[in-house]
């Protein structure tokens, strides 16, 4: 039997925790690329190339959410879960590009 | 709920021991994160999960400062001179761009603390949330007193 299908013994239910904040994370994400479809007939591929790499940062996020909750559920199994220092800092770093190149956008067009 | 047969729960934790006998899988630290959080020992998995879920909780404050300076840009033209609309739409989308920035910091800082058993360190996040949220708020304030 996996370590996935026996489930983990924590009672305070942590993976599953964190895997529902980052469905939300991913569901904020697309509601940010909404938002931005509003300045489609401004911005033009501005607009569209933020939107494009928005959306990107939900799909990656939606395409390993089923590694993400495996990860975790075998970290908490074992009792030894290294950070993931790439998903974090990859996504702040998304987020803090997005929010830099909507300034130069708001600013430059 | 159905016990692994390699697991050992910690007395009073529910947690499990290690067992040294199981091939890493997902145990395994990459390279990035042998060069970032150096030193010191594995925290409590619980903690590290904790601090990611704080991590994408403050992330999500940042993008709704962005769609809400978003709205303000592309939603208010017929309210506020374009001057005004542009400055606090900027504002907003500044102040959501730094808190995702300040955010993956302090996940590193409390990430580098939990491995070294010191004391997390002071949020600067939330000043800076709070100061931003007033400015903007004071702002709006005075364009409804003013108008």
């Amino acid at each position: 039997m996996s370590l996935l299908q026996a489930g983990h013994q924590d009672e305070g239910l942590q993976p599953e925790r964190t895997l529902l904040a980052w469905g939300r994370t991913l569901l904020a994400m697309l509601v940010a690329s909404l938002f931005f479809l509003r300045w489609m007939p401004f911005h033009g591929r501005f607009a569209g190339g933020l939107i494009a790499f928005t959306l990107l940062g939900a799909l990656l996020i939606w395409l390993s959410q089923r590694r993400r909750y495996r990860c975790r559920v075998e970290g908490i199994s074992r009792a030894r879960f290294p950070a993931d220092v790439t998903g974090v800092l990859g996504l702040g770093s998304m987020v803090t590009v997005i929010g830099g190149a909507a300034i130069w956008i708001t600013l430059m067009t | 709920m159905v016990a692994s047969p390699y697991l050992h729960t910690l007395p009073g934790t529910h947690m499990a021991r290690p067992d040294p006998g199981i091939p890493p899988t997902h145990g395994q630290r990459s390279a990035r994160q042998l060069k970032l959080l150096t030193g010191g020992s594995e925290p409590d998995p619980r903690f590290t999960l904790a601090n990611e879920r704080t991590f994408l909780a403050w992330i999500r404050t940042a993008l709704a400062l962005m769609a809400g300076g978003i709205a303000v840009e592309a939603f208010t033209a017929d309210v506020f001179a374009p001057e005004f609309r542009k400055s606090l739409a900027v504002i907003l989308l500044l102040l959501g761009m730094l808190l995702s920035a300040s955010a993956s910091l302090r996940w590193l800082n409390v990430e580098r603390a939990m491995r070294h058993k010191q004391p997390l360190p002071i949020p600067l996040l939330v000043p800076l949330l709070s100061i931003g949220g007033a400015l903007v708020t004071a702002a709006l304030i005075a364009f409804v007193v003013l108008r």
